[in-house]
Parts: C-alpha cells; sequence; structure tokens
C-alpha cells in the first residue's frame, strides 16, 4: 500500500512536471494588442424589443413583432485601422449578442465602423466556419450564394385586418450595407478587453428614408433588388453609442 | 477556459494514477481488465457542421458499442419491445404511426444526424440526447420492472463486460434502477450521435461526384429559391434549423396540436414543432407530427394551397402572396417530389 502511495505520487509529481515542462518550452508572447467587446442592446421606438410580440408601431402606422432578428456584422474599422473581425449576432438570443474584437491596436479612438453583413472576401460558401447557425444562413447558390446579411422577420398588422407576416432578408455582395461611422472616445489597452455597448434601433429598418409600407413595398425581399436596395439604405444607421 | 484547463490537468492526472494504479495492480492480479475508453468522432461528410459531443457523455468506441447493442435488445424491456419495435432498421429507424393509449397519434422521428440538433421530440420537449431513451422505460413503452432488469444484466456476462468497457462499472446490476437508466440512455445517445446519414443523389451531385435528372435539377431550383421558399427552414445539409415554427397545417390549435407551446407555456409559442430533416423521406412517412399525410405529393399539395393562417403563422410562409399559396404547377409539384427523393440514401 506503502509502495503504491508513493508510486502514485511520484506519478503525479512527473505528470506536474511535465506539464510546466512543456510550458517552458513554448512561452506565449505577451501581447502587443487588445480586445473589444461590443454588447449589444435592441430597441423598438425606445423600448425594449420582446419578442414575438405585436406591439410595435412603424412609422407608417402598422404594429409589427420581431420574431427573427439575426444578421452579421464584419470589415470593422477602428479608427482609420481595418480589422478582420465578423461575428454572426442574434438579437431575440442573450448569447448572440455580443461579439469580440481581437488584435486591436492599443491607443485612443474616436470611431468606429463596420459592414452589417459579410464583406466579399467571406461571403462565399465555406470562407466562414460551418457551424448550423452559419449554415442556416446560407443564402443559396441558386439565388446568387454567400450568406444571409440579415433575416429581419415578425408579423405585421394594420387596423382590423388579420396579421400578415414579412420576412426582409438581405443578401449577396451588392446589398452590403457600409454602417455609417460612429463616433465614439474610447481606449485600446495592451493586454486588456475593453467594452463598447451600442443599441441596434429596430424599427430604423422600417423608417428613412423609405418609409416602410408592407402593402406597398411588399413583405418579402429575398432576391427582389428594388427591396434589398431600400433596406440596404434603410441599415446604414441602425446602430448608435450608448 | 479555466476549468477547462483544469478539467485537462485533473485528466492527465487521473490517467497517471489510472495507469499507476494499473501498473500496481499488475504485480498482485494481471488479468483483471483496465477502463480505458476510446474517445472519438466519426468522420463527417464534407460541409457537415461540427458533431455537437456531450461534455457529461463523450462518445466513446465502447459506450457506442454498448449502444448499438441495447438499441435492438429486449434486455431493457419487460414486454419484448425494443427501440426497433418502433424505430425500425429498414425504414431509416423511423415507423409506422405510433398510438398511444389515449388514441394520439405521433409519427415515429427518423435516427438520423441526431447528434447535430440541439432539441428532440416534434414539440421540443426534449433538449438533451443523453436522456432522451429514459422516458422509454415507462409503463407506456418498456415498461421495464426495475428486479427484473437488474437480474438479466446480472445473469448477462456480455452485458457487464459492456457496461465496464463503455462506463467503468463492473456490476452494473448493483446500481440503482435510475443509475441504470441513465447510463443506458448515455449509451444509446452515443449510438445515434454516431450513426451518421449515407450519401444521397443529390449529396453526391453537390460534391461534383454524381449527377441529376432535369427533374430534381428543377426541383432544386424550386426548392432553394423564393418560388416555393423550403430552404430558410430545411436547409442542406441536415434539411432542418434545431428551431420551431408554425409551418401552418392548422388554424386553431388544441391539445397535442398546440407544439412548443406545451412545452413554454408561451401562447406565441402555438402550433410550433420542431423543422424535421428531409433526409430519406421515402421511408419515413406517414408526414408530419401526427402523421398526417401518407404520401409527398399530399405534403407539396399542402405547402402549395393548404396553409392556414393563426397568429403564430411563420412569417415565411407568407412569401409574397396574400392567399399564402404558392400556385405551383403540377409540372412544379412533381419536381418538387423528385428534388425530395434525390435526398434519399444510396444504402443504409
Ligand atoms: C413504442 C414506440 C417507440 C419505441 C419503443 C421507442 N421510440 Fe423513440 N420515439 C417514438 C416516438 C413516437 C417519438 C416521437 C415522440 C414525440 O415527438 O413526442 C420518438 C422519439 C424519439 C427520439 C427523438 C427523435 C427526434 O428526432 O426528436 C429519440 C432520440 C428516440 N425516440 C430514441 C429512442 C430509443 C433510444 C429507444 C429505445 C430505448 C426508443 N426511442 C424507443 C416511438 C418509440
Ligand atoms: C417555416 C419553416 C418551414 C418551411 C418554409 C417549410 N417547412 Fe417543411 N416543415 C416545417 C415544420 C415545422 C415541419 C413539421 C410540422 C409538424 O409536424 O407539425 C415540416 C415538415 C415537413 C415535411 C414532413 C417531414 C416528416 O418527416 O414528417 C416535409 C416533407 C416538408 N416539411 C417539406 C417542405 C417543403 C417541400 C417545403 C417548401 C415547399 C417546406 N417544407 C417548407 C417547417 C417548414
Amino acid at each position: 500500500m506503502k509502495l503504491l502511495k508513493s508510486y502514485c505520487s511520484l506519478a503525479v509529481i512527473l505528470a506536474l512536471l511535465l506539464i510546466l515542462g512543456c510550458k517552458k518550452e513554448t512561452p506565449i508572447p505577451s501581447p502587443e494588442t487588445g480586445n473589444l467587446v461590443l454588447k449589444i442592446n435592441y430597441t423598438f421606438n425606445n423600448q425594449k424589443l420582446i419578442p414575438d410580440s405585436l406591439i410595435f408601431r412603424t412609422p407608417t402606422g402598422y404594429l409589427v413583432s420581431v420574431s427573427r432578428l439575426e444578421y452579421y456584422l464584419s470589415g470593422f474599422k477602428i479608427g482609420a485601422t481595418n480589422t478582420n473581425n465578423w461575428n454572426y449576432l442574434n438579437g431575440l438570443k442573450p448569447e448572440g449578442n455580443t461579439l469580440l474584437l481581437t488584435d486591436l491596436a492599443p491607443g485612443d479612438y474616436q470611431s468606429i465602423q463596420f459592414s452589417i453583413g459579410l464583406i466579399p472576401e467571406l461571403n462565399q460558401h465555406g470562407k466562414i466556419s460551418g457551424t448550423f447557425e452559419n449554415n442556416q444562413m446560407i443564402w443559396p447558390t441558386e439565388m446568387g450564394g454567400g450568406y444571409h446579411f440579415l433575416k429581419f422577420e415578425g408579423r405585421y398588422k394594420k387596423e382590423e385586418r388579420n396579421p400578415g407576416g414579412y420576412a426582409i432578408h438581405l443578401g449577396t455582395d451588392s446589398f452590403l450595407i457600409q454602417h455609417q461611422a460612429l463616433p465614439v472616445q474610447f481606449s485600446i489597452h495592451k493586454n486588456q478587453t475593453d467594452t463598447l455597448h451600442l443599441t441596434m434601433q429596430v424599427e430604423e429598418w422600417l423608417s428613412l428614408p423609405w418609409p416602410w409600407d408592407f402593402e406597398k413595398d411588399g413583405n418579402y425581399t429575398m432576391g427582389i433588388s428594388e427591396a434589398m436596395k431600400k433596406v440596404m439604405q434603410n441599415g446604414n444607421k441602425v446602430f448608435k453609442v450608448d | 477556459m479555466e476549468t477547462r484547463y483544469l478539467k485537462w490537468i485533473s485528466f492527465g492526472l487521473l490517467t497517471t494514477i489510472v495507469f499507476g494504479l494499473a501498473q500496481c495492480k499488475k504485480e498482485i492480479a494481471s488479468t483483471e481488465k483496465v477502463y480505458a475508453p476510446s474517445y472519438y468522432l466519426p468522420e463527417l461528410p464534407q460541409g457537415y457542421p461540427p458533431l455537437i459531443n456531450s461534455e457529461k457523455n463523450p462518445l466513446t468506441k465502447e459506450g457506442e458499442k454498448l449502444g448499438a447493442y441495447l438499441y435492438s435488445d429486449p434486455i431493457l424491456s419487460s414486454n419484448g419491445m425494443t427501440c426497433t419495435s418502433c424505430h425500425q432498421p429498414a425504414l431509416s429507424w423511423s415507423g409506422p404511426l405510433y398510438v398511444n393509449p389515449k388514441g394520439i397519434k405521433t409519427s415515429v422521428p427518423i435516427h438520423l444526424n441526431l447528434g447535430f440538433r440541439t432539441v428532440f421530440n416534434w414539440n421540443g420537449s426534449a433538449p438533451d440526447l443523453d436522456l432522451v431513451a429514459k422516458g422509454d422505460f415507462e409503463p407506456e413503452f418498456f415498461n421495464t420492472d426495475s428486479n427484473e432488469l437488474k437480474l438479466k444484466l446480472q445473469a448477462n456476462s456480455l452485458y457487464q463486460g459492456l457496461f465496464f468497457e463503455a462506463f467503468g462499472v463492473k456490476k452494473v446490476h448493483q446500481l440503482t434502477f435510475d443509475s441504470i437508466k441513465t447510463l443506458a440512455s448515455y449509451a444509446l445517445a452515443q449510438h445515434l450521435r454516431a450513426r451518421i446519414a449515407k450519401p444521397s443523389t443529390f449529396d453526391l451531385y453537390r460534391q461534383r461526384r454524381g449527377t441529376i435528372t432535369p427533374e430534381i435539377y428543377r426541383g432544386m431550383l424550386l426548392f432553394f429559391s423564393e418560388k416555393a421558399d423550403c430552404f430558410h427552414c430545411h436547409m442542406e445539409p441536415m434539411y432542418c434549423d434545431n428551431s420551431a415554427h408554425n409551418n401552418g397545417l392548422q388554424d386553431n390549435h388544441e391539445g397535442v396540436d398546440k407544439g412548443l407551446e406545451l412545452v413554454t407555456g408561451k401562447a406565441s409559442d402555438r402550433g410550433k414543432f420542431i423543422t424535421p430533416t428531409l433526409r430519406n423521406l421515402s421511408k419515413t412517412g406517414p408526414y408530419m407530427h401526427d402523421g398526417r399525410f401518407t404520401t409527398l405529393e399530399e405534403v407539396i399539395e399542402f405547402y402549395d394551397s393548404g396553409i392556414k393562417n393563426s397568429e403564430t403563422l411563420d412569417p415565411i410562409m407568407f412569401k409574397r402572396h396574400e392567399d399564402l399559396k404558392l400556385n405551383l404547377t403540377q409540372q412544379d409539384k412533381a419536381d418538387l417530389v423528385s428534388f425530395l427523393k434525390s435526398l434519399n440514401s444510396l444504402e443504409e
């Protein structure tokens, strides 16, 4: 028994030594960069966005609910520096509301800019990881390929008519949304992760320059260039800094 | 991150200790078997998302093997039933309509590619594949008597060995009934996770290893475009989306037809069901949660002109059409059926 005990503790020590020894040979370089977490809130007319609730009033007088709000952000520009980060986001799921920008040069910055959707280098099947979520966002080859930039869906209702359904989808390179630069003072610190809070004002998708009338502008945009162009133009100012 | 590290370290230490112990033991009794499961992941076809392995029940060759034995063995039941009584191998592990003692009809789901799913049962009532099979010991299914099961396991040296190799338990019959059910369910889940669909005609076409007929091609264009718009919920390569939708089967929902609402209690989930895969449809009828359609032609007819509006109807079902109709021609409908059949695996 005693022999066994000492044998085992020796094994433990050996294992520990081995682990520590290995570590020494491949030291992790101390990063010269910092990270930034973006936390995104979702509001509709300044109210917190509640999924599946037919309670939000659009500028054209419809009541709408939101049952899906999925999109990508990519093409980040921090100050004058481009970064390679991109992320899938889901406005209706708590785990889908933050994204991490890595390897940023330390310093003080005055603005952040990004695209809603995937920049052309990423917008091809297989260019981003084949997770279940990313696969669900595929824009079929038969319709031009790449990924959905945005899936924004729900129900709408005007007066006493039966509620209809809308599916505002955006995809293909020419409809990538260059979101306007957001002016904000923030700093990136070496070896640290700083946080910035943004809000998506969901009603903006249906506001200016194209106040959306489901009965005239349609309730379905996928593959309809004219409709997708309007969505693209409405979408370039949906975010603000908190 | 931190905990993962710790896990690995402790795993390493444990292995060392087990190894050390085994070495020490060898001097005393060299015939004793060592618990050393082989962790593995099955090879996946091109374009598949990563398999969702279970942290508490990671896939091992031995666990999968035990699951494969249990799946078709009446040892777990007290009425001679096996998983394969309902999930029949010749029907892609689905089966004829199941009617419970209360007369409620449920279509038996296919057991294929379950390792990519995050939610189970038609209405989404089961979030954990590892535990789904625990429900099968109930009177409605296996009606398992705990003492009878323990005696059967005690007398069975094959299963004694398989349980040891899979989970390191020496005398499985000495565990509590609940623990036995859990381990059996774990092994069955491993077996199901490892069961990956064999390639279909359409898979081979996508991988540029095969061709499709003009009918299938036209059906594909309908399926993957706004015309029929099936892909938003049934996206390849899984043809399902791990989420629940009301696809418009009816406009009022009573009893089991309430679907996900029975699980979440939310009226906004009324009539929603988890999107099923469309692989091997030729073998998995009848279709929909209650098996209301017997043929794929009926299914297509429903999507073309049978959609019923209700407060929770999925927005995608409205397409561009006020009247909820797809306006497919007879040719379109036949082409869609041809496309669906091209998703059948070429071998089991
Ligand atoms: C009496 C028939 C019957 C037997 C026996 C049976 N099942 Fe099932 N199984 C069903 C039915 C019906 C459903 C669908 C239940 C629902 O959705 O409410 C189902 C659902 C499942 C699911 C969820 C599949 C999905 O796609 O969501 C799994 C996993 C499963 N069964 C595993 C098993 C295993 C493992 C066994 C053997 C231990 C077994 N079943 C035995 C009838 C059966
Ligand atoms: C809004 C999401 C959605 C869309 C779009 C959709 N489906 Fe479905 N599909 C479902 C759901 C959910 C079910 C299960 C419904 C139930 O059982 O109550 C289903 C069931 C099916 C089934 C039965 C499968 C089985 O195993 O029982 C077939 C076949 C099918 N769909 C084909 C299609 C085709 C073809 C299209 C395009 C015309 C389509 N679906 C469009 C969500 C969708």
